[in-house]
């Protein structure tokens, strides 16, 4: 043992007497590269307005309502529902919203998806959670309880869904139906906004990288930016119910 | 915007970066380059590789900032980006990291005589020849734990594996660095 202490003891007093290769400054560089990656996520951003303007010209536009920050249309569905993800073969109400694989814990899901979710403190720990390849939404899934009413699946008190967003500016565009309505809203110091009557299976982008998602729930819809990610809460909480739930989002 | 403090602990650094505070990143990547190059510069074996690396890996971890978990460590999570940035430069270039450790002059301070500081100059020497001999994987666990005294998480994070595998590499190291350094020992 004494050998290897003194060997460790060696390797110690050599660390300061490597001739290592002279390091560069590199924060010009990075600075460089940082707002390199800003312009080229803005023109994406802009080719992805683009593409929708064009949808909608070819989809029959009926009403077009100006947003925050983000694009916010309301427009008759006429795009189909996201191909359905593969379901784990574990089961659970949200197989049958196609959310992807379910994962034993929250944390098993950001493995998979790559980020850190954001779990309401008012709800807890989700009854299931799911994550989805191909729309790279987390779903923290939770059943109807005393504080938590049916929604329009009685099985389903709230669907907190989460998507990692390119930049900490809101990139996400939403279609809803001709009997929607949106209204702006502060979550977490943030802009968002409250649909009512969301229309369920009707498929959005979700971010800037071409991803897309839809409603899983025709209801009420909280929905806003945070911490890099794109939240909605799908439940059939009433306005101050779903912002007091998204406020406790951390 | 105003300059951070230099002695600002990273998580208000990081805070305030990810609020697009470019000050405060600024001072992250002064304060990081070195660990984030010579990381690099042991899983590439190639000075430009690892700073290009280094510099991407800055640039990635800016953009993942708002994913970064609050209240953790900075130093692994960003050698964990670097590690990353640096394998694929290798694979890319298509050959074996093999880095050249050399022996800087260094003043022997605790040295009584000249005769000392020449022998505690050949042992570093002997050392690091013991060192180059190590196969690839064990140097450069043995390089980032000692040489560049990183902890066993970070050492895990540059270099892509689980801790107990480094720890492992790192037992066996340290065996063939006691056999290969016995003439040392003896002569």
């Amino acid at each position: 043992m004494a050998e290897l202490e003194r060997l460790e003891a060696r390797l110690g007093d050599l660390a300061g007497a490597v001739a290592w290769p002279p390091e560069p400054d590199l924060r010009d560089r990075v600075r460089a590269g940082i707002a390199a990656g800003a312009r080229r996520r803005r023109v994406r951003l802009v080719l992805l307005a683009a593409a929708l303007a064009l949808a909608l010209v070819g989809g029959g536009a009926v009403a077009a309502t100006p947003a925050l920050r983000g694009a916010v249309v309301q427009w008759v569905p006429a795009v189909p529902s996201p191909s359905p993800s593969p379901t784990s073969g574990s089961g659970g109400v949200g197989a049958d919203l196609r959310l992807g694989h379910r994962y034993a814990s929250v944390a098993d899901a950001e493995r998979a998806a790559g980020f850190r979710a954001l779990v309401p403190a008012a709800l807890g720990q989700p009854d299931e959670v799911w994550y989805g390849d191909s729309t790279g939404v987390i779903a923290l899934l939770y059943g109807p309880r005393g504080d938590l009413p049916p929604s329009s699946d009685r099985r389903i008190g709230a669907l907190v869904m989460e998507a990692a967003a390119s930049d900490s500016a809101p990139a996400f565009v939403k279609v809803a139906g001709p009997s929607t309505t949106i209204s702006q809203v502060t979550v977490a110091g943030g802009p968002g906004e409250w649909i009512t009557g969301a229309p369920h299976g009707v498929s959005f982008p979700v971010g800037p990288d071409g991803r897309t998602d839809s409603f899983r729930l025709a209801g009420n819809v909280l929905i806003w930016n945070q911490a890099g990610l794109v939240l909605r809460i799908e439940s059939g909480l009433d306005e101050r119910g779903a912002l007091r739930v998204a406020a406790t989002a951390g | 915007m105003e300059e951070p403090r230099p002695e600002a602990a990273d998580e208000e650094l990081v805070e305030r970066a990810r609020r697009g505070h470019a000050p405060a990143y600024d001072e992250l990547v002064r304060r990081y380059t070195r660990i984030a190059f010579r990381a690099a510069y042991v899983v590439t074996g190639s000075a430009a590789d690892a700073e290009d690396a280094a510099q991407d890996a800055f640039v990635k971890a800016h953009r993942a900032l708002p994913r970064f978990r609050s209240g953790a460590p900075f130093r692994p999570w960003l050698l964990r980006i670097v590690g990353n940035e640096a394998r694929n430069r290798r694979r890319s270039a298509g050959r074996r990291a093999a880095i050249e450790l050399r022996a800087a002059a260094v003043a022997e301070a605790g040295c009584a005589s000249p005769h000392d500081a020449a022998e505690a100059a050949e042992d570093r020497q002997a050392l690091l020849q013991a060192l180059q001999a190590l196969a690839e994987d064990q140097r450069q666990v043995v390089t980032c734990r000692y040489l560049l005294q990183l902890s066993v998480e970070e050492t895990a994070a540059a270099l892509g594996v689980p801790a107990g595998t480094v720890k492992s590499r790192l037992s066996r190291a340290l065996d063939r660095l006691r056999e290969l350094m016995e003439p040392t020992r003896h002569g």
